[in-house]
């Protein structure tokens, strides 16, 4: 009886602590589901065809520092109830929260054009045309988010991350080499060949796991749903959570590029569909599906992120929460972002790789201010209390946001001067 | 939209950035050395950069 009765008390317990975490669940997710773009997609899929199994090591490095960095954003939202926007004005004066402000608006403007630069090229392989993606897309992104209710469009945004897992069966589809995948992948080592190649690719790895809108997002993410101190645990667990999610679905798409194109030349991730479709048209369908919907999630996530941060400065209502009616600056600013990537999409000739290398040059210039705002505000105890950072929170950030300072922006030089890494 | 119009809107945005540049005007950070430090490696991190793009746009075009 007795164990019977602890049984049962113990499923309660979980039960409870389930129902709570599921409430809480989100915010950490969506953004690290989101960071997983079109230009992510791709980025994974065209390492694994060029290294084969070789990165999966970093990409588990890569665990900790995309972890490091969202939760102190969990802590700094819910703690003090702002963005990181106006955090940054708050904190550093006009000067820095303007360059932030204006810095992030471009580059999540550019990023929104990637992304559906991954949506059109995905649903081209299906025969649809550009105009009629770029249009469905924005109509149902603008959908999801005018229910007026964050509640709502949390749990819309969480069926398109479901469909993000579409890779991991992909991945077992492929009948990939285990005893490969843990000698090559798992064990840490440097592969011959082309050193400056897989250099400049630790460093696109480590650019697509850290965005600066990320930062922004998560935060007023937070603040948005009104998550309170005694949530931070559970929320430290979603971002965790999601940082595990983010990571597995690049390793999955370095497994399946890895068995099916090694060494094969190819540039995005719709080529690697068109190349699998021989091969296996159901793992290729896989591919583009899964590329779409992230250009989907990532445009999503963006176009929100400016937009929380512009509300918050400028003192618009800015919540989810709102109809439209309540927050027009809002829900306006964030169509007219969408509509602007989408034209530019459409626009014959538009040069979209150049924008596409633009992108990585401009957010390099956001990221390190964002992180080490971040690491800033989090050492004042009059802002954050007893969520101050520790002596090893700070060493273990500091290092990593000087790895990614040095690192992204290796990265972006690379993409303006790629002759100066032997390109 | 008429000229007036168009000439409220700009004047009421100018008003609005003017607002929040007085609002934001004293940073509330604690300027400790390590902010200090940060804060003027951020600076000349960003000096860095626009020297690096002016380089790259002024070996792109041509004279």
């Amino acid at each position: 009886m007795n164990i019977l009765s602890s049984l049962y008390y113990n499923y309660r317990r979980f039960a409870k602590a389930f129902w709570i975490f599921a409430a809480i669940a989100g915010p950490g997710l969506i953004v690290m589901i989101a960071d997983n773009d079109a230009g992510g997609i791709t980025t994974y899929a065209v390492t694994g065809s060029k290294f084969g199994y070789s990165f999966i090591w970093i990409e588990l490095l890569l665990l900790p520092v995309a972890y490091v960095c969202q939760e102190m954003t969990v802590r700094l939202g819910a703690i003090t109830k702002r963005g990181h926007a106006e955090a940054i004005f708050d904190a550093f004066g006009p000067f820095w929260g303007w360059f932030s402000l204006l810095d992030l608006t471009l580059t999540d403007i550019l990023t929104i054009v990637t992304e559906f630069i991954g949506m059109t090229a995905a649903l081209s392989i299906f025969g649809i045309p550009t105009w009629i993606t770029v249009i469905i897309s924005i109509i149902t992104i603008m959908a999801v988010t005018v229910t007026g209710r964050y509640w709502t469009f949390e749990k819309i945004v969480l069926v398109f991350c479901l469909l993000n897992l579409i890779y991991l069966p992909a991945a077992f589809m492929v009948n990939p080499d285990v005893s490969a995948i843990f000698n090559q992948g798992i064990i840490p080592h440097w592969p011959s060949g082309d050193t400056n190649l897989f250099f400049f690719f630790i460093m696109a790895n480590i650019g697509t796991t850290i965005a600066p809108w990320m930062i922004f997002y998560q935060q007023s993410a937070v603040v948005d749903k009104n998550l309170k101190e005694k949530d931070i645990k559970w929320e430290r667990l979603d971002t965790l959570l999601g940082s595990v999610w983010t990571i597995l679905i690049g390793i999955a798409l370095i497994i399946i590029t890895g068995t099916l194109l090694p060494g094969s030349p190819v540039e995005s991730a719709a080529e690697v569909a068109l190349q699998i479709m021989p091969i296996n048209q159901y793992i290729g369908a896989i591919i583009a599906i899964g590329l779409f919907d992230a250009g989907f999630l990532g445009a999503v996530c963006i176009s929100l992120a400016s937009s929380w941060a512009l509300g918050e400065v400028f003192g618009w209502s800015h919540s989810l929460n709102s109809k439209v009616g309540q927050a027009p600056w809002f829900y306006l600013f964030r169509f007219a972002v969408l509509c602007v990537a989408g034209i530019i999409v459409l626009i014959p000739g538009a040069p979209l790789i150049l924008i596409t290398l633009f992108v990585q040059v401009i957010a390099v210039t956001l990221l390190p201010a964002a992180l080490t705002f971040l690491l800033l505000l989090l050492n004042q105890e009059e802002e954050v209390g007893k969520y101050k950072n520790t002596l090893f929170q700070n060493i273990v950030a500091s290092v990593i946001i000087i790895a990614i300072i040095i690192l992204s922006t290796l990265y972006g030089i690379s993409a303006l001067f790629p002759q100066w890494f032997g390109g | 939209m008429g000229e007036n119009e168009k000439t409220g809107l700009i004047q009421r945005a100018i008003n609005k950035v003017r607002e929040i540049n007085e609002r934001y005007r004293t940073p509330k950070i604690k300027m400790s050395r390590g902010v200090k430090i940060a804060l003027v490696f951020l600076r000349l991190y960003l000096l860095f950069l626009v020297v690096i793009l002016i380089y790259k746009f002024v070996t792109t075009v041509n004279w």
